[in-house]
């Protein structure tokens, strides 16, 4: 019998789609939730994780991975989580969505700065383009909007 | 996006600059709604994306009911203010500017009594305080500030002015509170150490002003006066030890969200100091400006620093004059104002316009009444 180097423990979560991880424990206790029912002994074998899909729970614990190695520099990780967050927007829903609901504060405003990002700057029918958002405004409301703000769209 | 939900968009929308949310409110009703709500006002305010920009409030004195906010948009070379008004300001004639907390402005009858609007120049809503309900026989040397009380989450107005007054060493004062949404001024039994002067700048729960030099006399404790908004308590604010130099050489600024106090007292260069620990009281001169020939003018003393804009600039004025000072570069340079102003009639007109650094948000005054 082999030990493995690595002395941390691991803990199995289950995603909602019947996949199970393993990771170390100190990996996943980046998530809050996590954390809370390893610190309550409630973290039975496998967690069920019932808002999180496999192949996103992956991508969590993958950046939980990351961001637990504390060789890594702050430049580093600021590389890592720009390359990171190159996502099509399916994608960046559900891991927000999955940070959310696991508490992971540096994911989640990762992730929503991101959104930011794509919006900022951008005019209305761009936006609409990119998000693929319904106009329900009508023409003359549309008109209003734009003439109480019209220096914003100089 | 529409499927998110309202924390996370709120968490979203909250990291965008204002221009950015004021033009995606026409991209749908569901994002017009998250935009205009509360909740993303006071999140919005926690974030430091929003940076200073330069408000140009011009009051034409030939027209009535003209006044206008504008948005300086030439930010380079030259000054010049958006051909769009941010904001058109009606009855705003006889008022003048007394000073802004989280992106509310707010302005005081001139030589009058009662008499206070608060405005968001960037959502345009505005709201008339009740008169105060203190009468002083010198209204014109009454004072105004504005706070947040962080604790309550209410925005207080403070009303400082003169009961009696025959020189410089015989006067009383009286102080009395308007919580915003509340229908009343109440007095307090505080009054502040000093007289003061200037507009206020509020920082950390407090505002503070500028002793005011006409009374500064001997034994002055310090030349900052602070109002505590949460405790309703005057007091001093220590600052550096300047030595022999006394409060008309300096002024108070809003430098980011920092208390600052700018040095006029010497004719080589401007000072800047900064109050970056709060809690320490601990001052760092982050600038000092080289304003020797042939940027110098005949009396350094009438320099005033208006505030930040964009990029890290500073933005200074001398009597109409502007300048700006990059620290990243430490250049300091005259700006350019061509019809600053874009006027479509005669600009031979006599205007009086007010060039003020700004940051702006989405707070409401009005819905702080319907609280």
């Amino acid at each position: 019998m082999s030990l493995s180097p690595s002395t941390s423990k691991m803990l199995s979560l289950k995603s909602s789609d019947g996949k199970v991880l393993e990771v170390e424990e100190h990996v996943a206790v980046l998530c809050e939730t996590i954390k809370s029912l390893v610190e309550d002994g409630c973290a039975d074998s496998p967690i069920p994780l019932a808002n999180v899909d496999g192949a996103t729970l992956g991508n969590v614990m993958e950046w939980c991975k990351k961001h637990a190695d504390q060789k890594a520099s702050a430049d580093d990780l600021e590389d890592w989580d720009a390359e990171f967050v190159e996502r099509d927007q399916g994608e960046l829903y559900h891991l927000i969505m999955a940070a959310n609901y696991l508490n992971i504060k540096g994911l989640l405003d990762l992730i929503c700065q991101k959104v930011a990002d794509m919006i900022k700057g951008k005019h209305p029918e761009k936006i609409r383009e990119i998000f693929n958002i319904e106009n329900d405004f009508t023409p003359e409301q549309q008109e209003q909007i734009r003439k109480d703000n019209s220096w914003a769209f100089e | 996006m529409d499927k998110l939900p309202i924390k996370i968009a709120f968490n979203i929308f909250s990291r965008l600059p204002i221009k950015s949310l004021l033009r995606s409110r026409c991209v749908s009703k569901p994002w017009c709604n998250i935009i205009d709500d509360p909740s993303l006002a006071s999140l919005h305010l926690t974030r430091t994306v929003e940076d200073h920009t330069i408000l140009v409030l011009d009051c034409p004195t030939h027209k009535k009911n003209a006044t206008s906010l504008h948005l300086e948009v030439d930010s380079k070379k030259n000054m010049k203010a958006s051909k769009n008004p941010i904001a058109e300001l009606s009855d705003l004639n006889h008022y003048s500017l007394e000073g802004s907390c989280n992106g509310l402005l707010y302005f005081a009858k001139r030589n009058d009594q009662g008499g206070v609007i608060v405005l968001n120049p960037l959502t345009k809503q505005s709201t008339a305080l009740p008169p105060a309900t203190s009468h002083s026989p010198w209204p014109h040397m009454k004072k105004y500030g504005l706070g947040f009380d962080y604790r309550t989450n209410t925005y207080k107005i403070v009303h400082v002015f003169f009961r009696e007054l025959s020189d410089w060493t015989s006067y009383s004062l009286g102080v009395e509170v308007h919580t915003l949404g509340t229908s009343s001024w109440r007095e307090i039994g505080e009054i502040p150490p000093y007289p003061i002067c200037g507009r206020p700048v509020f920082a950390q729960s407090a505002l503070h002003w500028i002793v005011d030099p006409l009374f500064a006399c001997d034994n002055l404790r310090g030349m900052i006066v602070s109002f505590d908004i949460e405790e309703e308590v005057f007091g001093s604010t220590p600052h550096p030890d300047f030595g022999w130099k006394t409060c008309d050489m300096f002024h108070l600024v809003d430098l980011r969200g920092f208390l600052a106090m700018v040095d006029l007292s010497s004719n080589r260069c401007i000072e800047i100091w900064v109050l970056k620990d709060y809690d320490k009281k601990e001052w760092v001169r982050e600038y000092r400006i080289n304003i020797s020939a042939p940027m110098g003018r005949p009396d350094n003393g009438n320099f005033k620093v208006v505030g930040p804009r964009e990029d890290g600039e500073i933005l200074l004025s001398y009597n109409e004059e502007y300048f700006c000072y990059n620290p990243k570069t430490d250049k300091f340079w005259y700006i350019q104002t061509p019809g600053l102003i874009p006027d479509h009639a005669s600009t031979s007109q006599y205007r009086h316009l007010e060039v003020y650094s700004h940051r702006g948000s989405l707070v409401s005054c009005s819905r702080i009444m319907a609280v």
